[in-house]
């Protein structure tokens, strides 16, 4: 008796149909699953095109190099270069200086200013192409007149740039004359797209434009695969302080630096999706319960139980396809602005990255098409479970069904009960991983969830006498009808709970990380001038100031004390390091610090013997404590630091290492200075001076010189810069959550259209059913806002000490300010009171007879 | 009595209850009966007789606690619950008191819904399918939805479906109670001239006498047992 056919095509037009015929429902479905869609495609999108372009440009500028000389802070001499060569290593090398410019011919974008020497970099990199104007040997001119740069076709193109064109460069505060002296134009498509971001120079004319005569950034190197002697051999001859580093390896610790920030965006993007879910979940759990009778009529007629769920299923991949291609279409239009979002958030934390074009990959449409398509069928499952145990006997009554629901309250509230604690469990797992962390978050907020029944049950029954007593019959009507659709209303409560308790979480953990960054730039910035150099990372410039400029601020009138700092990148057996060295006496006292055990008023002491600092997020990145030592590598080769305090640091989620100035400089004779902190006696106007040195110092660098109020603003800036992606999704969550309420309603209130028809011939007036509906979506309103208080406070409690942590490694202040709980439940009440206007307006617009023939 | 030789439809012993508060409530108390081919059956019985269990039953939609209802020598009660839905959805045709089409298919996709089931629209299928929706009256009016037809015109749509797809035997469920006496009497004729047309067994349960009346034979359902009216 067995059929194979999967559904009977009388089935699949009966599935189809519905759908069409439940047009604004099914349209308000396919928007909620386009939303999330949308959402998820479009971070993907921001991701792997920022991503794929710091790939391209390391490509162009690592090109086949297998190996990479590099200096561990201080300077890489080009005589380390000529010595390799003259020493007779038999392997193909080439120097490179790579540094970031902009110019205002070029829309003051940051490009690769990449030095090469054309006559041994050819087998590294080869941009020239048939079309390239530039002849295969280059030019007279690009390897002898200063100043001249190859750039390619499509950026001089864009940029309106011909050949002879002059563009002035700004490299590290200072400004320089260039020319446009050949353009690029290569075959493949990839290295077109890797040239967007790079300007090509001889290697004589880079050092001349970025002020490095006679110092490279790096040595590229191409080793065979058994390399060891060779290896051996180089690493005699490089001098101390000089590392040997594979390229792949310096590729993989760029992608682990962005990866949390990608993986939370990542992660926040699904919120919309799983938002988007319970609008589904919901829909169908009503379609169902409104089709038990037909269900009930099809099983009587010989429909397998398999059949109905399958027939279920099949609306939801109809909606699921359709909902999923416009989400991914979606997704693609609004990727544009999330990619310069994504990018500029990676250039204020991380490094600099040029954009240039959003990157459509196949891969990500058709993941978030997947994806789209698999969560709704997976939210299917339920409802399409429920439709196959209609039994053909021709439908359960609703009464009973519902009586159901509500006797499965508490089963449901204890099996959310049992998730949280799962979750709990979870975060308390002896690895300190981000997914487990996801993980931990998703089981809790999806037990929270699955409490939104019983706490709505005990909610409207607290409510029932006031509501009484404030409105009368109505108000008595208004929380039964509610508790009589428990199934429905609670599923709809419990999703614009979960996105209002996300707005809530996400603002808190928001509002504890400004409020904590507030006093720590209080306690940490204690300078009244900072002085530094523009540069294209906003959290921490590596861009050496002019020595001329330290020597006129240290006499400059009015300035009591001037404080010096040296970052730069130093190399470890962990990977790069960033390192600070500071000759600032009080550090001890105006550092936060998580863990010390000596007096704060030695630590400047100590360190002047060689203890080291450790930010937090370096400390936690490492796993390491006080007490235990740092091995860095300097110029005389690795050295043991030992690790005398942790202190909490904002500035950066890599963190770094603090050393004294003078112990820096003995280890790395580089007396190299990237910030400048000035301190003025009370009383003196710190604007008036910074007006006066702004005008004063004598320098071709330009620098920003500006006040501590000005320097604080300027970091609030950026922080709030680095949080409008996440606002955006936030309110893309609640917009998504809105439409699920609005569905709900619109629903609830179409199935008692026969309830209110009669209420109607009964006398009820339209102004009253107006009250009714009203008051109904408002008490729904009320209870997800007042559930999502503290499903919001654990939430952000789940942020800050778990995935920021784990993410970050920054411990935050828990600021539970009251605007975010009351802004939150106002939201709640007017996604409720909005969605409940259409069907108050339906329904009091019918007429009660059409209302009581409703089938 | 019927001949032992003849018998279609066999109910042996058959018992059903239901607990109602805790109580149990005798629907059918080993209640038996012999339904030779053919034969067009009428169960009277007071509301709560247990004459819908006993259609749920024959129709393999409930279950019995015990005996045995064999159709066509297929007992139903040695089927799962799947082969029970699959002989239904071969053996059965059904017409409700509510009519119960779907509102979404047109009386056209209605009638042949049936057909589609069973894989039955090409092969004749869907000309037997035109052939009934014309003997309903209703061929002009084959693409439009159900819900702009009348009780009458949905219960012709409703008898063409039970039909279309030469089940076994039609069951129909107080076909008239949501009729008026005219047009209900019209459905009875409609029903009568099908079903013996194409020699089918028909099984009524009606509380009316007048649709009883159409029956070859007449049988009480009391305290779960059968009684023959002589």
């Amino acid at each position: 008796m067995a059929r194979s056919n999967l559904l009977p095509p009388s089935l699949i037009r009966l599935a189809w149909r519905y759908v069409f015929k439940r047009g604004w429902q099914s349209a308000l479905m396919i928007l909620g699953i386009a939303l999330g869609v949308a959402v998820m495609v479009s971070i993907d999108l921001a991701n792997a095109s920022s991503t794929r372009a710091f790939e391209l440009s390391t490509e162009t500028v690592t090109g086949k190099a297998t190996h990479q000389i590099l200096p561990s802070g201080g300077e890489l001499d080009d005589s380390v270069y000529i010595n390799l060569r003259t020493a007779g290593v038999d392997v193909p090398m080439a120097p490179v200086i790579s540094a970031y410019v902009s110019s205002p011919q070029m829309g003051n974008q940051a490009f690769q200013l990449l030095g090469i020497d054309p006559f041994v970099d050819r087998e590294f990199r080869d941009y020239s192409g048939a079309g390239s104007s530039a002849p295969a040997e280059y030019s007279l001119d690009f390897l002898t007149r200063p100043g001249a740069l190859l750039v390619s076709a499509d950026v001089a193109e864009r940029f309106g740039l011909s050949v002879g064109a002059a563009l002035s460069l700004e490299n590290d505060g200072r400004s320089v004359e260039a020319y446009v002296a050949g353009l690029l134009l290569p075959d493949d498509t990839l290295t077109r797209r890797s040239l967007q971001g790079v300007l090509l120079a001889d290697i004589s004319t880079a050092q001349e434009l970025t002020g490095r005569i006679g110092r490279l950034d790096r040595i590229d190197l191409i080793l065979p695969t058994e390399s060891n002697a060779i290896l051996g051999q180089i690493q005699d001859l490089l001098p101390d302080g000089m590392l040997l580093v594979d390229v792949e390896s310096r590729k993989g610790s760029v992608e682990e630096m962005t990866e949390a920030f990608r993986l939370n965006l990542s992660a926040l993007s699904l919120l919309a999706l799983v938002v988007g879910l319970f609008l589904i979940y919901n829909t169908m759990t009503f379609s169902v319960v409104q089709r038990r009778p037909l269900f009930g009529t099809l099983r009587s007629l010989g429909v397998t139980r398999r059949e109905v769920f399958l027939l279920v299923a099949f609306e939801a991949v109809f909606v699921g396809v359709i909902g999923s291609a416009f989400g991914v279409a979606l997704g693609v239009l609004l990727g544009q602005n999330t990619v310069n979002l994504v990018t500029q958030t990676i250039n204020d934390l991380y490094f600099t990255t040029t954009v240039r074009e959003l990157g459509i990959q196949t891969g990500v449409l058709v993941k978030g098409f997947c994806l789209g398509l698999l969560a709704a069928l997976a939210t299917v499952i339920p409802p399409a479970i429920e439709a196959a145990r209609v039994e053909p006997r021709a439908a359960l009554l609703r009464s009973g069904l519902e009586n159901k629901a509500r006797a499965a309250v508490w089963l449901v509230a204890a099996l959310g009960a049992v998730l949280i604690i799962l979750g709990y469990l979870v975060f308390r797992l002896p690895f300190d991983n981000l997914i487990f962390g996801f993980g931990g978050t998703l089981l809790v907020l999806t037990g929270l969830a699955m409490l939104a029944a019983i706490g709505m049950l005990g909610l409207l029954k607290a409510l029932a006498p006031v509501t009484a007593r404030m409105f009368g019959y109505l108000g008595r009507m208004a929380p039964r009808n509610l508790i009589s659709a428990l199934s429905r209303t609670s599923v709809a409560v419990a999703a614009l709970m979960v996105a209002v308790a996300v707005t809530i979480g996400v603002s808190l953990m928001i509002n504890s990380f400004r409020y904590t960054v507030g006093i720590w730039l209080e306690q940490t910035l204690q300078g009244d001038i900072y002085i530094s150099a523009p540069s294209f990372t906003a959290n921490q410039s590596l861009v050496e100031i002019d020595p001329a400029v330290y020597r006129q601020v240290s006499d400059w009138p009015g300035v009591e004390r001037v404080d010096l700092l040296r970052s730069t990148q130093v190399y470890s057996p962990y990977g790069g390091l960033q390192l600070s060295a500071s000759n600032n006496l009080d550090i001890g006292r105006e550092r936060i610090f998580k863990e010390i055990k000596i007096p704060k008023e030695e630590v400047f002491a100590a360190m002047q013997q060689g203890g080291v600092l450790l930010t937090e997020p370096l400390a936690n990145r490492l796993d390491l404590q006080v007490g235990e030592y740092i091995e860095i590598n300097t110029p005389a080769g690795a050295q043991l630091f030992p690790i005398i305090g942790v202190y909490y640091d904002y500035s950066s989620s890599q963190g770094f290492v603090m050393m004294e100035q003078e112990v820096y400089r003995d280890h790395w004779k580089d007396a190299a200075i990237t910030a400048i902190a000035l301190r003025l006696p009370p009383g003196v106007d710190s604007d008036l001076v910074t007006e006066e040195l702004i005008a004063g110092i004598r320098s071709d660098q330009n620098l920003i010189i500006r006040p501590n109020q000005a320097l604080r603003q300027d970091v609030m800036e950026v922080f709030d810069r680095t949080f409008r992606i996440t606002g955006a999704l936030r309110i893309l969550a609640t917009i998504v959550a809105f439409i699920g309420v609005l569905s709900t309603l619109l629903l609830l209130q179409l199935e008692k259209q026969r309830e209110i028809g009669i209420l109607k011939a009964l006398g009820l007036s339209g102004r009253e059913l107006w009250r009714l509906v009203m008051l109904e979506t408002s008490l729904m309103g009320l209870i997800a806002g007042i559930l999502a208080a503290p499903t919001g406070y654990i939430l952000s409690l789940i942020l800050i000490r778990v995935i920021n942590l784990r993410s970050f490694g920054w411990t935050l202040q828990l600021s539970a300010q009251p605007g975010a709980f009351i802004f939150s439940i106002a939201i709640a009440l007017t996604a409720a009171l909005l969605a409940g206007i259409p069907p108050a307006w339906r329904l009091s617009r019918m007429a009660a007879a059409d209302a009581i023939r409703y089938e | 009595m019927v001949d032992s030789q003849n018998i279609f439809l066999q109910i042996s012993d058959l018992s059903k209850t239901y607990l109602e508060g805790g109580n149990k409530r005798i629907i059918l108390d080993q209640a038996s009966l012999d339904v030779p081919k053919g034969q067009f059956l009428a169960i009277h019985g007071k509301s709560g007789s247990g004459k819908t269990t006993l259609l749920n039953l024959i129709s393999g939609i409930d279950n019995a606690d015990s005996g045995r209802i064999c159709i066509d020598s297929i007992c139903l009660t040695g089927l799962n619950d799947s082969d029970r839905t699959l002989f239904r959805r071969k053996q059965i045709g059904f017409v409700f008191q509510f009519f119960n089409l779907i509102p979404t298919l047109t009386v056209w996709e209605n009638i042949l819904l049936p057909l589609d089931l069973n894989g039955l629209t090409a092969n004749g299928g869907r000309q037997r399918a035109e052939e009934l929706l014309e003997e309903v009256g209703l061929d002009l009016r084959k693409n439009i939805y159900p819900d702009r037809l009348s009780g009458g015109e949905q219960q012709r749509v409703a008898i063409a479906r039970a039909l279309v797809h030469n089940p076994l035997i039609v069951l129909a469920d107080e076909p008239t109670g949501n009729l008026d006496e005219e047009t209900g009497r019209s459905v009875m004729n409609l029903l009568e001239r099908l079903t013996r047309g194409l020699g089918k067994n028909l099984i009524l349960v009606t509380h009316s006498s007048d649709a009883a009346a159409y029956a070859d034979r007449l049988v009480y359902l009391r305290e779960g047992k059968f009684f023959e009216k002589a």
